[in-house]
């Protein structure tokens, strides 16, 4: 019997119905004429009877009993909480920062609107407590923001707020707004200046415009800044509550810069409203102890500015209302109580046009406010989260990849298997960065994850690793560097016993002659044929072996697109990697 | 066969600790699972406490269980794994002929098609395990367990093009192991005999 190999090996497919539509067709008509793979086609589909000739039996009741009786009285561990009750747990968070806000704001607007609209002397002087300004006021300095000359700054502090402003709660937040607002009204009306800001006070309406002015200052500011920062993370999660501290004292700079700003703000009180995403990135340019901050209020002035304020209902408080509630930090904003972010997330999808813009400040937001586990694990799953990293030196970004794309998926399960973790850095970010183009970008050419994993493991980690991408050793545990010296001082000397030779030979004029030289070379491709890859993973295997467990390696997988995908795999517990 | 809202609701009850959602999940499971084992395991002892181990290790891992693959295919994949882990600590040769998993039918009816189908059936399972471990998981998961390319991909962490040549290969190896019991050479083993697996 004659054999026909030209379809082969889509035969069984195609019995299994497994073939997509066109190349079924294909194959269809190729068997309907080719008789060696009609008979082919035919025993395989008898064999496959005979397979499944075989029955499956019930499970023995013994053994059903024997499955049950050792099954633990308690919950599963780790259970997840069922949806509802997160939600129940984000809108009771988002109560209390409402009311939160309420008992915040309430006095400090009563007490102005009291002394502003009320019968008295209408030129008395507001009291400090109730300054517009943000700006921290000189020492003596007993005149309102509404009555100093027009020359003094507007300040930024929208995005940065001094925070003693918020310590206290006695300034209200939305003093740039309203400030902006009224020092219009005092150039033409000097001899109205308080009462404009009484009206401006009254009118929500006038209050949004203000917060959508006030974003387009920023954003006006923020075009000039490279992309990359643009899209930078806080320069360290771990130090966020020391940029708190850092910017309570209000620097000598931060005035400075506070300063450079006003022409923007008088050009956006005439220009259109424009908000981006980027908006209130001035503060990480005048001070990087306050990047924080100023995404922050970036982000809680934006929600407010798009009337969504998400499920917390900030767009209903004033504009400096929500970086207030952002600054709160430990209960306040999109973080409270390990809530959703879901005003950031509002709030871009009314202002941001790009679609990865919102998963950035999803994390972004989340992370600046703080918060402990929610959001992320909202994102990227249960283990998502801030931890320390194995120095403990520096914060990890410890990303779940699971939810990603597939591919990140695969490499999620193998370091899960090997007991490790995924840790997200990409491009040029190092790991006191965080990088957000790894959850933003859908399909990047290129992205590097950092994993650690248990080093005895590491060996089997990288063989599989190399499936999907470039993989570097870059950090190992003590025991191992030796190891890297040793392989490092052999290829040192594979390079002086052929390549020195060859050079000289070569300085000679004598290369390419001898039989010596062509015996060398071939010693040398042998030497060196592997291809960097190989040998990097020949170090790996090496630093694997002989390690104390529990040692944490730490391995840098570059992953770039291939054309082959692999699907998505399920989930799997913690257990030993299979071995094929 | 459950469906898939069926399976995220079973394994929500089971996550909040709903032993009786278990005991269901052991029903629609356990058969399956213990052949699956039997198929990888030595003895029958041995099966037993590997399903075991398998049936408390979903239970204890099901919490990280997010739904992003079938629960079936989770719950193969764990099985697997206990299976070959198994393997590679006992590292049996060749899997033993197992006259428990042996079709009990009415051979009255029919005495000769029952009894082509029965050598048939014999001459498979002796030929299935005369092959390789990575051809025959392949073969059992699909053609035992009906699962699909993309399901034993999953199960086996290999892309689905690896499942379609193992397939391939493992049954051109299944013919050439079954010689004349196929396609109707074999005289008892006709196609009239076997009309009836064929259907």
């Amino acid at each position: 019997m004659s054999v026909c190999t030209k379809y082969s090996d889509d035969l069984k497919a195609l019995v299994d119905g497994e073939l997509p539509i066109a190349r079924r067709w294909v194959v269809e008509r190729h068997v309907a004429a080719c008789e060696p793979c009609r008979d082919e086609v035919a025993a395989m589909r008898q064999i496959g009877d005979g397979l499944r000739l075989q029955p499956l039996e019930p499970l023995d009741a013994a053994l059903r009993a024997r499955i049950l009786a050792a099954i633990p009285d308690r919950a599963p561990e780790s259970a997840r909480r069922p949806i509802p009750r997160r939600f129940s747990l984000a809108l009771a968070g988002s109560a209390v920062a409402i009311a939160l806000l309420i008992f915040v704001f309430r006095p400090a607007h009563d007490e102005f609107m009291d002394r502003a609209g009320a019968p008295g002397p209408a030129s008395a002087p507001l009291p400090r407590s109730v300054t517009f300004s943000p700006v921290t006021p000189k020492a003596g300095d007993s005149k309102p923001v509404a009555d100093s000359n027009h020359s003094e700054p507007v300040s930024p502090a929208m995005a940065a707020p001094p925070s003693d402003v918020f310590r206290k709660r006695s300034i209200p937040p939305p003093a740039v707004t309203m400030r902006t607002e009224t020092r219009a009204a005092v150039v033409n009306k000097p001899e109205a200046r308080e009462s404009e800001v009484v009206r401006h006070d009254n009118q929500p309406a006038a209050r949004t415009s203000g917060a959508r002015s006030d974003i387009t200052l920023f954003d006006s500011h923020s075009r000039s800044q490279p992309e990359w920062e643009a899209r930078k993370m806080p320069a360290s999660i771990s130090r966020f509550g020391a940029n708190l501290a850092a910017a309570e004292q209000k620097s000598e700079t931060q005035k400075a810069l506070d300063k450079k700003v006003e022409t923007p703000a008088l050009q956006a009180q005439n220009g259109p409203a424009q908000p981006t995403v980027a908006a209130g990135r001035i503060v990480h340019q005048q001070d990087r102890s306050k990047e924080s901050l100023g995404k922050v209020a970036d982000k809680d002035s934006l929600a407010t500015q798009s009337g969504a304020g998400g499920n917390l209902g900030i767009g209903a408080a004033p504009a400096g209302a929500a970086g207030m509630a952002g600054f709160g930090g430990a209960g306040g904003g999109g973080g409270f109580g390990g809530g959703r972010p879901d005003a950031s997330v509002a709030a871009q999808r009314g202002s941001a046009p790009p679609a990865e813009a919102g998963r950035r400040t999803n994390v972004n937001g989340q992370l600046a406010l703080g918060a402990q586990m929610s959001p992320l694990s909202t994102l990227y799953g249960r283990d998502a989260g801030i931890h320390p990293s194995s120095s403990g030196k520096t914060a990890l970004l410890k990303l779940d990849v699971e939810n990603l794309e597939q591919k990140r998926g695969e490499v999620a399960q193998i370091t899960r298997a090997a007991n490790g973790t995924v840790t997200a850095v990409s491009g040029e970010q190092r790991r006191d960065n965080y990088s957000l183009d790894y959850a933003a970008s859908k399909t990047p050419e290129e992205t590097e994850l950092l994993l650690e994993v248990d080093a005895a493991k590491m060996t089997g980690v990288l063989d599989k690793l190399s499936r999907l991408g470039d993989v570097t050793v870059r950090q190992v545990p003590a025991p191992a560097q030796a190891k890297v010296q040793d392989l490092a001082n052999r290829n040192q000397d594979s390079n002086y016993r052929f390549r020195a030779p060859l050079q000289e030979r070569a300085e000679a004029g004598t290369a390419g002659s001898t039989r010596g030289e062509t015996q060398l070379r071939q010693e040398m491709t042998r030497s060196f044929g592997d291809s960097r890859e190989q040998s990097r993973l020949k170090t790996g295997a090496a630093l694997g072996r002989g390690l104390a467990p529990g040692a944490v390696a730490t391995i840098t997988l570059v992953l770039r697109e291939k054309k082959d995908r692999r699907p998505a795999a399920a989930a799997k517990p913690a257990q030993e990697p299979m071995k094929k | 066969v459950v469906s898939l809202h069926d399976d995220r609701r079973l394994v929500r009850r089971i996550q909040q600790g709903d032993r009786r959602a278990f005991e269901e999940f052991v029903d629609s499971y356990g058969s399956r699972i213990h052949a699956l084992v039997r198929r990888n395991v030595e003895n029958a002892s041995d099966g037993e406490d590997v399903t075991q181990e398998i049936f408390v290790d979903l239970y204890r891992s099901i919490g990280s269980f997010r739904g992003e693959a079938a629960l079936g295919t989770w719950v193969y994949r764990v099985a697997m794994n206990h299976c070959l882990k198994h393997r590679q600590r006992t590292r049996p040769a060749c899997l033993p002929y197992d006259e428990a998993l042996d079709a009990e039918e009415d051979w009255r009816a029919d005495p000769m098609r029952s009894a082509a189908r029965q050598e048939l059936s014999d001459q498979v399972r002796v030929a299935l395990d005369g092959l390789s471990a990575l051809h025959r998981d392949v073969v059992i998961l699909h053609e035992l367990h009906g699962l699909t390319y993309q399901e034993v991909a999953d199960v086996l962490e290999v892309p689905v093009g690896t499942v379609k040549s193992r397939l391939s290969n493992a049954f051109r190896r299944l013919r050439e192991s079954l010689g004349g019991y196929v396609l109707g050479q074999g005289t008892a083993l006709g196609p009239e005999a076997l009309g009836e697996v064929s259907r």
